[in-house]
C-alpha cells in the first residue's frame, strides 16, 4: 500500500543531502521499523 | 515456595526474541544442489517468517543460451536447499510487456516453509529490465514487489547467489518503507510525500508492498525530515502521512 500526506520544507534549509526517517507512531497497533530515506533538498 | 517459584518459572514459555532488522549481508547463502543449468543463471531469494529465516530461492534460466530470455524458473518451494525436485521446475508464459521481452511464470499455491500457511497465486515475471513478483498472502489480499523508488530502479535478480536479490513477501514482520517518487523536495514549498509500506529487500528495487488495507483509516505514518539549516545546524520537522492511494 501506498500511504501520503503534505512535508513542507522550511526556506532554511540548506541545500543538499537530508533524511526522511519513516515509522509508524507509537500509538500505532502496528509495529514498524523506522526506515531512513534519503532525499535531496533543492532551491 | 521456592519450589513453586522454580515449578512456576520452569512452566512458563520461554520469551520470543523479537524481529531485527534484516542485515542482508548475513543471510545464508550456501543451498545443497541446483541443477545442471542451460544458461547463465540468475538468482533470488524470498525470505518468509517472522524472522525471515525461512528460504525459498528462486532461479531463473534461459532454455536457449543464445538467447537473452529467461523462459525457465526453479523455485525450492519447500525451502529444502534442494533446487530442481520435482514440482519446483517452471516454464515461462510469453507475455506482452511495455519494454519487450517478458515470461510470466505461474507457481500457485506456497505453503509457507515451516508453517501451514498457504499463499495462493503465486507468480514470478521475468523482463529485460527486471523481476517482479505477487502473491495472495494467505490467500487474501496481494502483496507485491520489488519496488524501488523510481520505476527504472526496479531490480532484477542476481548474477551468482552472493549478490541475490532478497525479497521479503507479506508483513509477519514489523513494517518499513520506501518512497515513490519523492527522492528531491524543494525547499521553501510542501509536497505530498508518497511511501510504500511494505518490507525493504536486499536492494534498491527489491521493496515487497504489503495488501492495500494494510493500515486500516485511522493509522498514520510518522514522516521526519532531518536536515541541516543554513546556519549549519541540524533542525527535524514531522509531518503525518494519513492519505492512502
Amino acid at each position: 500500500m501506498l500511504m501520503h500526506g503534505p512535508v513542507g520544507v522550511p526556506k532554511d534549509a540548506k541545500p543538499g543531502d537530508a533524511i526522511m526517517r519513516v515509522e509508524l507512531p507509537e500509538s500505532s497497533k502496528y509495529r514498524s521499523f523506522a526506515t531512513d530515506l534519503k532525499v535531496t533538498l533543492e532551491d | 515456595m521456592l519450589a513453586f517459584a522454580l515449578t512456576a518459572t520452569l512452566s512458563l514459555p520461554a520469551p520470543l526474541e523479537a524481529p531485527k532488522v534484516l542485515d542482508f549481508d548475513e543471510v545464508p547463502r550456501a543451498v545443497k544442489s541446483e541443477p545442471a543449468y542451460t544458461g547463465e543463471p540468475r538468482y533470488g531469494l524470498f525470505l518468509f517468517g517472522e524472522h525471515a529465516d525461512r528460504r525459498v530461492w528462486a532461479v531463473l534460466d534461459q532454455s536457449d543460451p543464445k538467447s537473452d530470455v529467461y523462459d525457465v524458473l526453479y523455485l525450492d518451494r519447500n525451502a529444502n536447499g534442494v533446487l530442481g525436485e520435482e514440482g519446483e521446475r517452471f516454464e515461462g508464459e510469453e507475455i506482452e510487456w511495455r519494454t519487450g521481452e517478458a515470461r510470466k511464470f505461474t507457481i500457485g499455491d506456497l505453503v509457507q516453509p515451516g508453517t501451514k500457511r498457504t499463499h495462493t497465486d503465486f507468480e514470478i515475471t521475468w523482463t529485460e529490465a527486471s523481476v517482479r513478483f505477487k502473491m495472495k498472502w494467505d490467500g487474501e489480499e496481494v502483496t507485491m514487489g520489488g519496488y524501488g523508488p523510481t520505476r527504472d530502479t526496479y531490480a532484477s535478480f542476481g548474477e551468482s547467489r552472493d549478490d541475490a536479490t532478497i525479497y521479503v513477501p507479506g508483513y509477519d514482520r514489523p513494517l518499513e518503507f520506501e518512497h515513490w517518487m519523492c527522492g528531491t523536495l524543494d525547499i521553501g514549498s510542501s509536497k505530498s510525500f508518497k511511501v510504500f509500506v511494505g518490507a525493504r529487500g536486499s536492494k534498491r528495487g527489491a521493496f515487497s508492498c504489503g495488501k492495500q488495507t494494510l493500515l486500516p483509516e485511522g493509522e498514520y505514518v510518522l514522516a521526519t525530515l532531518i536536515y541541516t539549516d543554513t546556519a549549519g545546524k541540524e533542525q527535524r520537522i514531522r509531518a503525518k502521512l494519513r492519505e492512502r492511494c
